[in-house]
């Protein structure tokens, strides 16, 4: 596999909370969702992958050089936005975008500006004055405008309205279309990366429960809807989440295939059915079962 | 010019600036002894700049940026060094324009290097201290210790007009000392403060590299 | 006379049929095959509005519909009760949704150039299983 980001055994260390033995690639051309609850370590991962902090142990990867002597090239081709952007706050939009021009091989001002233009932020405004929102809109604009080969996002949708996010999702199917650049992205799952992520990694307390194309995930997990009494204990046995209810009861299976078979008569009887299950689902399935 | 120098030096120059214009007049005039007090401004004006450039600094914007972290240190030390040097170098002409007035001679070269190359180290601690710590951390113990130094600057000023002689520091005995052979002096103080200057370099490169405290 | 139904009802949100009109094919089905029986009382409308999960605005409309196509009938105060629906009416209606899949089948199968005789033989052997 082609992967353009790699991270191995990665750890960090905070007083409490601490990444242990992160291990995960990127795949050239795909987009990568990072998900998990609150306080999965999401945001010190993109950041140690971004090399915005240290690790304390691992290595990383990209374009198959290390930070350690390949981090100005590295840097020059990855595309980083912050959950809350830093920047010189008491200067404009127009003067940041001076500063950083130099330091970039192919900085396009050009482009920049026309991305400016099309998230509606004004040139002229102090980055103070921006809202939220904005500021992200800004970061991602400076991330998309100096040939970057690679982004790595941080919860990118929050704060951003439903047009933009929309907005947001089609420019990142966009740029991995080429089959040359790819996209990490950590983010609540309910923000719509699900939707365009094509592998889903899921985090918890600062470990990795899974990492799997989500094709694959989604073939696997189903919601099965049965009439009571209608399959073998033994079939039943083998559902998590089992809801039983007056007309109806559901459990989650992570294999379906291997269920088929046996489900097959109820199936056609209409005494089961079946359902796709939703990211959500399993990653609340995970969390809870852990 | 690099954006990082550009954006720093404003501070450097505005500071510099102000130091010759309001405390380097009275070098220039009067026959007080104006060396023996207006030098001991000088780390004050120097660590000023560094904090006031410190304060706005984003280097959460400059961790996204291809620039290295010693490529950073360096344009800072850079700065630090330029601006001794130049508070320096204009001490000592115009203590050497003034020669022949009595108001300055070879302890006043000694003590002008000696004070400068003290403002130089400290600049450059200042800058590693933010860096280790964060700015809202260290510029409290900053504020306090430039605040006594000014107090001590001015108490000095105050107790030259009653003490009969002066200068005072230039009497000491370690710059009587090294005044003897004035240049030779000048030339191992600068020499050793910026060995030492360039040892905080690679110093600061190994503290900037694995902080997080600065944002 | 009343009697509570052994009901299966699933409702799926990727389905693309409305929630209230999944909850009244499902119990015209549950009519059809004799898990609702006339006469059985259906369940009210909060209790499967719980257990469904879905508003009680939803199971009022699946009701009120139900009613008006003569499926069911509300007696104030006691709840709704199945009514005594022909059999030949509920075999036309299921004949009317097979004939929009049979529709399908028969057009892919000469696409494909599969015949009729290969369909009958597929049926035959379905009902053989």
């Amino acid at each position: 596999m082609d992967a353009i980001l790699e991270a191995r055994n990665v750890e960090k260390q905070y007083e409490d909370f601490s990444l242990s033995g992160v291990s995960l690639e990127v795949r050239r051309g795909s987009i990568t969702g990072l998900f998990g609850p609150n306080g999965a370590g999401k945001t010190t991962l993109i950041k140690i992958l971004a090399h915005q902090v240290p690790a304390r142990a691992g290595a990383v990867r990209v374009f198959g050089l290390s930070y350690g002597d390949g981090e100005r090239e590295i840097k020059n081709r990855i595309g980083y936005v912050a959950q809350d952007p830093p920047f010189y706050v008491d200067k404009t939009v127009q003067w940041t975008a001076r500063f950083v021009a130099p330091y970039f091989a192919h900085w396009d001002g050009a482009h920049f500006y026309g991305l400016l233009e099309e998230f509606r932020v004004n040139p002229l405004k102090k980055v103070r004055h921006l809202s939220g929102g904005q500021k992200k809109l800004l970061s991602l604009a400076l991330a998309l405008s100096h040939g970057a080969e690679l982004l790595i996002l941080d919860e990118p949708t929050a704060g951003l309205d439903v047009v933009y996010r929309r907005a947001l999702l089609d420019r990142l199917r966009t740029f991995v279309a080429d089959g040359e650049r790819s996209v990490i992205v950590a983010s609540h799952v309910t923000d719509g990366l699900d939707e365009i992520a094509e592998d889903v990694c899921i985090l918890q307390d600062g470990r990795i429960v899974m990492h799997e194309d989500k094709d694959g995930l989604m073939s696997k997990w189903k919601w099965i809807h049965f009439r009571d009494g209608a399959l073998a204990p033994a079939v039943v046995g083998r559902l998590s989440n089992l809801r039983r209810q007056p007309f109806g009861d559901s459990g989650l299976t992570e294999d379906f295939p291997a269920l088929r078979e046996a489900l097959a008569r109820a199936l056609s009887a209409g005494d089961a059915k079946v359902e796709n299950a939703k990211l959500e689902d399993i990653m609340v399935s995970l969390i809870k079962g852990a | 010019m690099d954006p990082i120098l550009r954006r720093s030096s404003f501070f450097y120059l505005s500071t510099l600036v102000i130091y010759v214009g309001v405390l380097g007049k009275y070098l220039g005039s009067d026959p007080w002894p104006a060396f023996e007090v207006i030098p001991l401004f000088m780390p004050v004006y120097l660590a000023s700049a560094v904090l006031s450039s410190e304060r706005g600094e984003s280097y959460g914007f400059l961790r996204t940026l291809p620039v290295m972290d010693r490529a950073v240190v360096r344009r800072k030390f850079g700065l630090v060094l330029g601006a001794a040097t130049a508070y320096w170098l204009f001490m000592m002409l115009v203590a050497l324009a003034r020669w022949d007035s009595d108001v300055s001679g070879p302890a006043t070269l000694v003590f002008v290097t000696l004070v400068c190359g003290y403002g130089l180290v400290l600049g450059a601690c200042c800058q590693i201290a933010i860096w280790r710590f964060g700015f809202s951390a260290t510029i409290g113990v900053a504020a306090a210790y430039l605040g006594i130094s000014i107090v001590v600057a001015i108490a000095h000023t105050v107790g030259l007009r009653r003490s009969a002689g002066w200068p005072v520091l230039g009497q000491l005995g370690g710059v009587q000392w090294l005044a003897g052979a004035p240049w030779l002096s000048v030339a191992a103080l600068a020499g050793l403060s910026v060995l030492v200057f360039w040892g905080l370099t690679k110093l600061g490169i190994r503290v900037k590299a694995s902080s997080e405290a600065c944002v | 006379m009343t009697q509570e139904a052994s009901l299966f009802i699933a409702l799926s949100p990727s389905n693309p049929d409305p929630m209230y009109k999944q909850v009244t094919d499902q119990i015209k089905d549950a009519i059809a095959i004799g898990d609702l029986k006339p006469n059985d009382r259906l369940p009210s409308v909060r209790e499967l509005s719980e257990a469904l999960k879905v508003s009680a605005i939803t199971i009022k409309r699946a009701y009120f519909d139900l009613e008006t196509e003569g499926y069911i009938l509300t007696r104030a105060g006691l709840g709704s009760f199945v009514a005594e629906v022909s059999r030949d009416a509920l075999r036309s209606r299921k004949l009317d949704e097979l004939r929009a899949e049979m529709t399908r089948i028969v057009r892919t199968a000469a696409r494909f150039g599969i015949t009729r005789e290969d369909i009958v033989a597929l049926t035959r052997e379905i009902e053989e299983q």
